[in-house]
């Protein structure tokens, strides 16, 4: 027994450029009408879709509608980490008084819970050898690779 | 009919796919973010989940409780005999979630359709713009979930401690991991509130786990490609993105298509992360 359905036809594929970015276009045949599905490349997120009596009309309205979603694309400039790896020598948290200070092997012999309770309190100041702060996630990064 | 080449045991083809439909042995659910995409054209008597309104809590974020699970499978007509076949939009991103739920809950027998929509459609196979029968309810009864498949904040920090044993993946694209957009990619809305990555974490873009066509790799591919990251089957793996539906299909791929033996997906993911005050984050490439 064969399950009704209609069966589209005409399917193509193509990729073009939207200012900085490449979608993918999908459009096929189904019955009267086209439909176009308009996808981002990377990662491969359904933008639009959109349908028309023609390919060409059902492609317009997708693109027009993509152009809106991609216009208000926010982009952050991206991060350049120093050419210097820091060191971490040193954890301390100045508050609640009086102030702790842990040497890295210090920190990593506190119980998991414990630390993962210090890290999120954010009072922790993560300090290299050359006395200056390290970012959280980098100091995270450096424990890490002291836990191996 | 052959049986999927690779993975007979979690996988169909679009051509078993389509002697299933004829036969009527299985049901078909397609697991969308946006329900539009069913209304538009699906599988023939297939139903639609929507992810963001049916398949987790509305308040955290967590996927469903299990009395709701149960709720969910009998409203669909599903029993927990019921062989399923789970396919979905943004090549199987939220089916993969739809799949991590019912292997949370214990469903023995249920499959993804490889490929997804876009390989059926590239076939001209038959869809439908109709409204599928409304199944007759079924009684679910969900096991206990499997917190071994589901990774806590608590595990990730775990991870950060434990480098040797531990491998924490970010699946997101690389400009997500880099943190120079905080949405799945360009058109699409923000989903994190701080940019960047979880420390520690390897950035291992979903789609590496695909061909072209939106196919899984084969297990050697897989399989190498991973070890080329220094992933070991032996080794605990958590898998994150944005909302947790990426980070399902790559659990997927480590836990049923390649067997590892711990993975786990961290399904609040980055939403859930950046929320927490505190939690450190990374902006740039990894080393």
């Amino acid at each position: 027994m064969k399950v009704p359905g209609t069966l589209i036809s005409e399917y193509q594929e193509k990729t073009v450029k939207m200012a900085v970015w490449s979608l993918q276009i999908i459009t096929y045949r189904l019955s009267t009408k086209y439909v176009c599905i308009v996808n981002n490349v990377d990662p491969g997120a359904t933008i639009c879709r959109e349908s028309a009596s023609t390919r060409e009309a059902a492609q317009r309205r997708a693109l027009e509608r993509a152009n809106q979603y991609l216009s208000g694309t926010i982009t952050l400039d991206p991060f350049v980490p120093d050419a210097i790896e820091p060191s971490l020598a040193k954890i301390v948290q100045p508050k609640p008084e009086p102030s702790k200070t842990f040497t890295v092997a210090e920190f990593l012999g506190v119980p998991l819970q414990d630390r993962m309770k210090y890290i999120l309190s954010g009072t922790l100041a993560f300090v290299s050898d050359q006395n200056q702060l390290i970012p959280a996630g980098t100091a995270m990064k450096l424990l890490s690779e002291a836990s191996a | 009919m052959s049986k999927h080449q690779h993975y007979p045991d979690v996988l169909l083809t679009t051509e078993e796919a389509a002697c299933q439909l004829d036969q009527k042995t299985h049901v078909f659910v397609e697991v969308d973010l946006d329900s539009e995409t069913f209304s538009q054209g699906h599988i023939p008597g297939a139903f639609v989940w929507n992810w963001e309104t049916q398949l987790r809590d509305q308040t955290t974020g967590d996927p469903l409780s299990r009395k709701d699970f149960e709720v969910l499978m009998g409203a669909a007509g599903i029993s927990n005999e019921t062989k399923v076949v789970l396919y979905g939009d943004n090549n199987n991103w939220f089916a993969c979630w739809a799949f991590w739920l019912m292997k949370l809950y214990g469903h023995e027998q249920v499959w993804l359709l490889d490929g997804g929509p876009r390989k059926w459609l590239s076939e001209s196979r038959p869809i439908s713009q109709k409204r599928s029968e409304f199944p007759v309810p079924a009684t679910y009864h969900a096991q206990e979930p499997n917190l071994s498949l589901k990774a806590t904040t608590e595990k990730v920090f775990e991870s950060f401690f434990n480098p040797k044993t531990y491998r924490l993946l970010d699946v997101r694209s690389s400009a997500e991991f880099a943190g120079t957009l905080r949405g799945p990619g360009p058109g699409m809305d923000p989903t994190c509130q701080v940019a960047g990555h979880i420390p520690t974490s390897i950035n291992i873009p979903w789609n590496l786990n695909c061909n072209a066509d939106g196919t899984f790799k084969s297990p050697d591919e897989l399989r190498s490609m991973y070890a080329s990251f220094d992933i070991q089957p032996e080794m605990n793996v958590i898998t994150y993105c944005a909302i947790g539906e990426r980070a399902s299909l790559s659990w997927f791929v480590l836990k049923h298509l390649l067997g590892y033996g711990a993975v786990m997906n961290y399904s609040s993911s980055m939403a859930q992360w950046s929320c927490i005050p505190n939690a450190p984050i990374v902006q740039g490439q990894a080393a």
